[in-house]
């Protein structure tokens, strides 16, 4: 494929160092999400070092090593500066009402060529870069580009409280994360539920012994 | 879908209603050799995450939903007085944050993720290489942090940093 090119004095290029796959990718290739324009460079979890900045980036020079997160904002609508940058109005070109933009996805979300590559563009680059602190290394902050903010904002959705109960539904890297976001967000026990016998046991949890109810058989008042 | 399990039987009652989701959310499949098989119960999750939550609690929802999948125990959610939070993440607010923790040596990703088997989490394909030393472990020369151990520069302690030190023990 070409090497992306500077369209709008907000991108940039960003020379890919580390590129994660992510679950999502797999419904992309295997057909079980559909409206995939041919042709799209898949890829949403990379991290990088900057090769060209528009005139309007002034915030990043060249040189300097980042995390791409996941999803695009433009980082001046009201949704953007809200923290909502799933809904940013003006990231997609299919409009305000067409969902979140990202890299790599179907053509309702831009489409925009993804990260699995050796350089990307990265649209509205002011604010869809972020610098990589001192001490954090490429393989900790790929998982920062996409799976550990969505553990983290599902972990957040739960509204968890300090001593809580919280239970994940799915042991996969999101879940495992997010089991690791509930424990630091205040919960008090983390249950984790998952299908497969050889499913991650993270260090020090305790197993149960197998149960014979079923969620819809528990009185809802007696949780033991 | 379970085959085993206390879960199985009832699971199983809803064979016809999983299909259906099926159909709507992968019209299209091309399974080859046992690979590319799209999931069999697509609200089952849903489902059970639904029936398990206390009455009045609350239920949060994260992934990648395509608009074809409509099927939610709306009625049973209702019922129990949920609340119920869902959407695609907004990375950019999160982001910053949580490599400061990561910095700060309040929580490492890979230390909550098993990279036994899963070859994306060795990014360098060096076998045998160890993950980062996190002040999680007991033993390391930084696990307590006090003003004389933490690095100058170092970025300041997030709000869970109290708790993230004592995650999983």
């Amino acid at each position: 494929m070409p090497a992306p090119a500077i369209e709008d004095p907000a991108d940039a290029i960003v020379r890919i160092t580390t590129s994660a796959i992510c679950g999502t990718d797999l419904h992309f290739v295997r057909g079980t999400m559909s409206g995939i324009r041919p042709g799209t460079i898949l890829g949403h979890e990379a991290v990088g070092v900057v090769e060209d900045t528009g005139q309007n980036v002034r915030n990043f020079n060249i040189g300097d090593r980042v995390v791409i997160p996941s999803t695009i904002g433009c980082g001046s609508c009201a949704y953007c500066r809200a923290g909502c940058y799933a809904q940013c109005d003006d990231a997609n070109p299919n409009g305000r009402d067409a969902g979140t933009a990202f890299y790599g996805g179907p053509a309702i979300t831009g489409p925009f060529d993804g990260l699995q590559a050796e350089y990307a563009r990265v649209p509205f680059a002011h604010t869809n870069l972020v610098p990589i602190p001192p001490g954090v290394t490429d393989e900790q902050a790929v998982m920062v580009s996409d799976i550990f903010p969505t553990a983290w904002f599902g972990a957040r959705l739960t509204e968890v409280k300090d001593g809580d109960v919280v239970a994940v539904f799915g042991a996969g890297p999101v879940g495992q994360l997010a089991a690791l976001s509930g424990r630091m967000q205040g919960a008090g026990r983390v249950l984790i539920v998952d299908g497969t016998p050889t499913a991650w046991r993270p260090p020090g949890c305790r197993t149960p012994r197998p149960s014979t109810s079923t969620p819809s058989t528990r009185s809802r008042r007696s949780r033991t | 879908m379970p085959q085993t399990g206390p879960a199985a039987a009832e699971a199983a009652q809803l064979i016809d209603r999983f299909a259906d989701e099926q159909d709507k959310v992968a019209p299209r499949i091309a399974p080859s050799h046992g690979r590319w098989q799209p999931g069999d119960a697509p609200s089952l999750a849903l489902r059970w995450a639904v029936q398990a939550v206390a009455k009045a609690g609350t239920l949060g929802i994260i992934g990648v939903y395509p608009p074809q999948h409509e099927a939610f125990p709306i009625g049973a959610a209702m019922n129990a007085n949920l609340t119920v939070k869902m959407g695609n993440c907004n990375h950019r607010k999160h982001v910053p944050g949580l490599l400061s923790e990561i910095a700060a040596g309040y929580t490492d990703p890979h230390r909550g993720v098993d990279a036994t088997g899963d070859k994306p989490y060795r990014a360098s394909g060096i076998r045998g290489l160890r993950p980062p030393r996190s002040r999680m472990d007991e033993g390391h020369p930084r696990s307590r942090l006090t003003p004389s151990t933490r690095r100058r520069g170092a970025a300041r302690p997030g709000r869970y940093a109290d708790r993230a030190r004592c995650y999983f023990r």
